[in-house]
């Protein structure tokens, strides 16, 4: 009984997982011829063949799931000779595992029957972390601790963990994780925080982890890139207990953000305007490899990304020079393009790794790369050499073939599209293809190797001096105005320039008193005496806002028997929220308006030691724009 | 001692009238500005007008604290006709405007007719109030 439960457990856990083991035989057909590449100058760089399809001898050699495929190259079995991985992108705690594809050949000339099994720990337990759209386990095989065994380590999507297998005699420990300043757990980051503070979800997002030593202290920092762009943290920890500080933007010479692509400057500013941080790579599934690539002895970045519309390119190429300010990069430089200027390779979001791959003392790339399937196994070449932005079909994670199960499978599907007259949900499972064949289409990971050989160039490390890091400005939720009042008494009223329903907010009118002036507070000694108390009023112009709790007022001071207002810190304050509408409230027809006006009323009377001013009312009324974000 | 009775009395009379005289600040005109112009004209003095408020702290410090001074008192009793212009009150807006106080308090001196001699703002003590009425 529990035999056969486990044997069903396996079953549903395998039908979920998208992938049918049995079905590893099955050869894709229909494969893309692939175009011609040529190599960008790069000096002391390897000059890369053409891609070679890496082809098991028995079964194709692909990743199924999601079809994102990260490669990476670890002696398994201990017989001398570089085993091939491939980690595998799967939504959820776990699925996300890691293929081990053993060399039947040599270790200068690799091969693979095709077959596999998935990296256990030394408990038997299947390694794996915990991944989301779209990203999956990305195995960077490193000696974290320098304890001569080669560690296991991967990002993930969200909350953004480092997971590490820390290599030993037996095998790979069971997974921990690599502690990171700001890092706390089950806590629920800010959506509206400045992307580069580890309080924001963006900063953890989308995690993708590589290692490399950036300062030259000898431990290992970590490469991250994803929803906020490219960025390093530096190990503030130790050989045997690394700790990843706080994550920092990478830059380039000139100062700017590294980036794939700089954002369009009025798009940053639209987005200030309500709240939001830009991603200033240009890129948020970015993948840093930090490596020597050019052999200048200073560190160098390549880069793959989602590789999804025109003027992408499959690597990135950044060149690090040592400047007054640390390391710094070079503008990008595709490695290679395609002879004609046309899409390079097929398919989108490749993953590379750095390796000697035949042991000929240059270094080769191996890349993994998402190519769109239907029916299976029948490779379209007409969409794999398109972009998928402009086919506005989606990246591996959420391709058709693998939701329509949601919908009714494939007849459901088409029903479904016939009668949604706005044409929405074609295009969410089709994007601009005009054919029910595409609604099986998945994205399969197959892997390539870009042989390296020596370049007659020598590069030679540059010594720079860098511009200052651009630095990046916190949009401040607060509009002020200030008074136009003519005596002693200045006041600012401050309001925040965007609510959102649910969030508690503050408005506030500050006093700036001159010297020797005081206000009156509200107290029974004041008004008995006849003096005037000061008065504030907050009003606001929708019912749907809702005031928390009573006037802040600033603290009275004791002058002569009654309560004053004076020197600096005078502060009146009210919390509010906007309401959330209820469904009934939509129902009903409520709707929040573009804006609320904030409407203030104060009255003051101010008198020195000496004399006294009449009494003053004024009226300020200020916007504050309804952010849906 | 019926005799004695009487002179005791009579001490204490005078007793109280020296200390009345002795504790005599400025003595206030109860009266419209208009009368107070006409009494200035008849006994040849000057006018003199404490701008004040209900709600002015130094009006009621100087008020309590210096305008009840004999040293003040002499000087002002002998050479002016004192009003006190609440400047809320009665005719005490008008007389503001008049004179452009904005400001409490606000001291006036001024010729029978009205006619401004000289205008201090703030709470003036002793020394500064007797050099104000020369």
């Amino acid at each position: 009984m529990k035999l056969a439960i486990s044997i069903l457990l396996t079953f549903c856990l395998m039908a979920s997982y998208a992938q049918d083991r049995s079905e590893d035989g099955v050869k894709s057909t229909n494969f893309p011829k692939m175009r011609k590449l040529v190599n960008a100058d790069i000096p002391g760089a390897p000059v890369l063949g053409q891609p070679q399809y890496l082809e098991g001898t028995k079964n194709e050699i692909r990743v199924e799931k999601h079809g994102l495929i990260y490669p990476a190259f670890f002696d398994w079995n201990k017989d001398g000779k570089k085993d091939l991985l491939l980690g595998e992108f799967e939504t959820g705690d776990t699925g996300s595992f890691i293929k081990v594809y053993l060399n039947e050949g040599s270790d200068k000339k690799p091969k693979y029957s095709g077959e596999y099994f998935y990296a256990k720990d030394v408990n038997g337990d299947t390694i794996t972390n915990h991944q989301w759209c779209c990203i999956g386990i990305h195995p960077r095989i490193k000696d974290m601790d320098g304890d001569g065994y080669l560690d296991i380590l991967s990002g993930q999507y969200n909350p953004g963990k480092i997971s590490w297998w820390r290599g030993s005699e037996k095998g790979f420990q069971p997974r921990q994780f690599i502690d990171q300043e700001g890092y706390v757990d089950g806590k629920r980051y800010a959506q509206d925080r400045e992307s580069w503070s580890p309080e924001a979800w963006a900063y953890w997002n989308y995690t993708s982890a590589d290692f490399a030593d950036f300062n030259g202290d000898g431990l290992l920092d970590l490469f991250v890139g994803g929803t906020d762009g490219f960025r390093v943290a530096l190990n503030v920890g130790t050989k045997e207990k690394p700790k990843f500080g706080v994550r920092k933007y990478l830059h380039h010479v000139n100062g700017d953000v590294l980036h794939v692509e700089l954002p369009d400057k009025k798009q940053v500013e639209e987005a200030a305007k309500q709240g939001r941080y830009t991603n200033l790579a240009g890129v948020g599934k970015g993948y840093m490899t930090p490596v020597d690539w050019d052999g200048d002895g200073v560190l160098d970045l390549l880069v793959t990304h989602e590789y999804y519309k025109k003027g992408h390119n499959p690597i990135e190429f950044y060149r690090g020079v040592e400047t007054d300010k640390g390391l710094r990069f070079e503008q990008k430089k595709a490695l290679f393009t395609e002879v004609n200027g046309e899409k390079a390779m097929p398919g989108c979001q490749p993953m590379i790794t750095v390796v000697d791959y035949n042991n000929d003392g240059v270094n080769d790339i191996v890349m993994g790369i998402s190519i769109p399937t239907i029916n299976s196994y029948e490779v379209v070449p007409e969409v794999a050499w398109e972009w998928v932005k402009k086919l506005k079909i989606e990246m591996p994670g959420k391709d058709a073939g693998r939701t329509i199960k949601y919908s009714g499978g494939i007849e459901g599907t088409i029903k479904r599209i016939e009668s949604d007259t706005t044409g929405f949900f074609k295009q969410y499972v089709l994007g601009i293809l005009d054919d029910y064949k595409y609604l099986t289409m998945r994205h399969r990971g197959y892997s390539f190797v870009f042989y390296g050989k020596k370049n007659k160039k020598k590069a030679v490390a540059k010594k720079e001096a860098a511009a200052p890091a651009f630095q990046r400005k916190v949009i401040v939720n607060e509009q002020a105005k200030e008074s136009n009042t003519k005596g002693p008494v200045k006041y600012t009223v401050v309001a925040p320039q965007r609510i959102k329903s649910g969030k508690e907010m503050d408005v506030a009118v500050q006093f700036n008193l001159r010297k020797g002036w005081y206000l009156y507070a509200d107290h029974p000694a004041n008004t008995a005496a006849g003096f005037i108390p000061t008065e504030i009023s907050f009003d606001f112009s929708s019912e749907l806002v809702e005031k928390i709790g009573t006037l802040t007022l600033p603290v009275a001071k004791p002058k002569g028997g009654f309560q004053v207002y004076k020197d600096a810190g005078i502060t009146f304050a009210q919390k509010f929220k906007l309401k959330r509408l209820t469904r009934e409230d939509y129902q009903a027809g409520k709707r929040y308006p573009n804006a609320v006006k904030v409407k203030v009323r104060i009255y003051f009377q101010t008198c020195n030691n000496d004399m006294c001013l009449p009494p003053e009312e004024h009226v300020e009324e200020l916007d504050a724009v309804i952010s849906m974000f | 001692m019926k005799k004695l009775k009487i002179v005791y009395l009579i001490g204490i009379v005078m007793f109280l009238a020296v200390s009345q005289v002795q504790a005599q600040g400025i003595e206030f005109f109860h009266g419209t500005f208009k009368e107070a112009q006409v009494k200035a004209q008849k006994e040849g003095k000057l006018l003199f007008m404490d701008f004040y408020t209900s709600w002015c702290g130094p009006c009621k410090v100087m008020a309590r604290n210096y305008f009840t001074l004999e040293s003040v008192g002499k000087v002002y009793n002998a050479k002016y006709i004192c009003l006190k212009v609440d400047a809320e009150k009665g005719e005490g807006p008008a007389l503001a405007k008049k004179y452009g106080v904005k400001v409490y308090p606000t001291l006036v001196y001024a010729k029978p007719d009205g006619t401004e001699i000289k205008q201090v703002k703030g709470l003036k003590k002793e020394q500064q109030l007797i050099e104000l009425a020369k």
